[in-house]
């Protein structure tokens, strides 16, 4: 039985923008992306599964701004480099016969989870920071095991490319006149910049979300960080969450209870008596913005210390928000007793509006924005 | 099933070193997706990595071979290369802005959320795009009438 993509095949082969080189270029790009989209969103997990065995520091504050903002941006950057990566190796998708020997179908098959995840994650990434669910499961889960199923199918991509990798990227990179076909010698290298400069817009397009200098060129994000109540983003409503009421109430006090040496019920004078504190923290979304705000409030560890907690004991903050899942979040010791932990009342000095945890929301270092508990009613040290 | 596979690669002890330590991460990322998500929302899961990648190969990839061939028979080919770049390019803003043109995620109590008119901020981009492929068309034509006219001068070929 004879291939009938066989003649397109070989020609396109033939082209340096299909070639060897071409897919090793691009296939090395992208394993550099994906290492640092895996690394820091491992890392965004961790941040939001804590676990017996990873605190999250308190330290550098603007951490999480960092690795998130580099996840997305990087997720965004990849998008150009696979799919020219699969435009360039496609004619050899028609290869026949399709495969020789049991190791070259293992290989071949290991593609399906590699391709498959690869746009799985980039297309639920883009869907995800545009506020965009078509998917029937819940995003981070989805998003976080595909992801492992991709990284290993990419290992062993690599182990099957590893020698021809270095033997492409060996070869001199200078073009001879005698390509094939009659084809333009610079064909590559135009190809690979016209890839690097799709890769470059889009950056330049939505990186902005995060890099403030740049936000004016931000033309294509879904956020911006000075657009919002109050001068920046909002990502769950006082409407949305249904504690309009609840939040302005003459009752609303906080909680301190568990490991204490005093159980506490403290309205917002309570709190505002034990001294008020400054500090300029970001708040940096798991969608990839994030903003730098001065917030005012109480210190988490004052607090503590007023509930005679011990020292270093870690916190469970609950909100007025029922049925969601961030509602609630676990502080660790580290960032607990931190000295610009707080229960903030007012950002860049006004007293926060209701979208943003009013009256009362926490804000600590190095944390994802959906951590940062709004419109806080309980402090459980354990 | 987008390949880079080559049926004639000779398949070393590397790609038996990647398979374990790349299989045993694939079998880990099965195993938690089934824990996570239960046996059903893990088959959909399943049906979605595989649908993007067929969708890709069946829909996608020959869409684009298509266009590059009907552009390399429309187009001169001096400056086929920044329009075949300024179609691709045009067209990979266009798929990732299809989100934010729609506007599927705005909430519409939430100014916060797409709060742009993304219409018009791909129209700046492409626009950007075409007006960078103009100027390289432009100067490439220039300059091949540049030489023509040179060689003209010498009394050599004229292409």
């Amino acid at each position: 039985m004879t291939n009938p993509f066989a003649a397109w095949r070989d020609t396109t082969v033939a082209d340096p923008r299909h070639d060897e080189r071409t897919a090793a270029i691009l296939g090395l790009s992208l394993g550099v992306a994906f290492t640092i989209c895996f690394a820091t969103g491992i890392y965004s997990h961790l941040a939001q599964q804590p676990t017996s065995w990873f605190d999250l520091p308190a330290s550098p504050a603007g951490l999480y701004r960092v690795t998130q903002g580099l996840h997305v941006a990087t997720g965004i950057a990849s998008v150009p480099l696979l799919l020219a990566k699969l435009w360039a190796v496609f004619p050899r998708l028609f290869a026949w016969p399709p495969f020789v020997g049991i190791a070259n179908a293992i290989e071949r098959l290991a593609l399906l989870p590699l391709v498959g995840g690869a746009l799985f994650l980039l297309f639920s990434g883009v869907a995800n920071i545009d506020l965009w669910y078509p998917l029937p499961f819940f995003f981070p889960t989805a998003h976080y095991w595909v992801a492992w199923i991709t990284i290993g199918a990419l290992i062993v991509h690599i182990g099957a490319k590893l020698t021809v990798t270095r033997r492409a990227l060996a070869r001199p990179a200078v073009p001879t006149a005698n390509s094939p076909n009659g084809t333009d010698p610079l064909a590559r290298r135009r190809f690979l910049t016209g890839v690097g400069a799709a890769a470059g817009l889009l950056t330049v397009a939505t990186v902005g979300q995060t890099i403030a200098p740049l936000q004016r060129l931000a033309l294509l994000a879904p956020r911006r960080p000075d657009t919002g109540t109050q001068g920046f983003p909002v990502n769950r409503t006082a409407a949305e969450a249904g504690i309009i009421e609840a939040a302005q109430s003459a009752a609303y006090r906080v909680a301190v209870t568990g490991a204490v040496g005093t159980a506490l019920s403290l309205s917002i004078d309570d709190l505002r008596a034990l001294g008020l504190h400054e500090t300029t923290l970001p708040i940096a979304c798991v969608e990839g913005w994030s903003v730098s705000k001065r917030w005012r409030g109480v210190r988490l560890r004052d607090v503590l210390e007023h509930a005679g907690a011990p020292t270093g004991s870690g916190v469970f903050v609950t909100g007025l928000e029922q049925g969601g899942l961030y509602g609630q979040s676990e502080v660790n010791g580290d960032q607990a007793w931190a000295a610009n932990t707080l229960l903030a009342m007012e950002v860049d000095r006004e007293a926060l509006s209701l979208d943003h945890g009013y009256p009362v929301r926490l804000i600590a270092p190095n944390r994802p924005g959906v951590l940062q508990t709004k419109w806080i009613t309980g402090i459980e040290v354990r | 099933m987008s390949g880079s596979g080559d049926t004639t690669d000779r398949l070393g002890p590397s790609f038996w070193v990647g398979l374990v330590i790349g299989g045993a991460i694939m079998a880990f990322g099965v195993r938690g997706a089934l824990a996570g998500l239960g046996a059903h929302r893990s088959l959909e899961l399943a049906e979605w990595v595989v649908g993007l990648d067929v969708a890709h190969d069946l829909l996608l990839a020959p869409v684009v071979v298509a266009v590059g061939l009907f552009l390399a028979w429309l187009v001169p080919a001096t400056i086929a290369g920044p329009v075949r770049a300024a179609v691709a390019i045009s067209g990979l803003v266009v798929l990732f802005s299809v989100p934010l043109i729609t506007a599927w995620g705005r909430h519409p109590a939430n100014s916060s959320t797409l709060p742009l008119n993304y219409a018009h901020s791909v129209l700046i981009v492409l626009g950007l795009i075409w007006f960078t492929a103009a100027t390289v068309i432009i100067v490439r034509v220039a300059r091949n009438r540049r030489v023509i006219r040179f060689r003209s001068d010498l009394g050599g070929p004229r292409s």
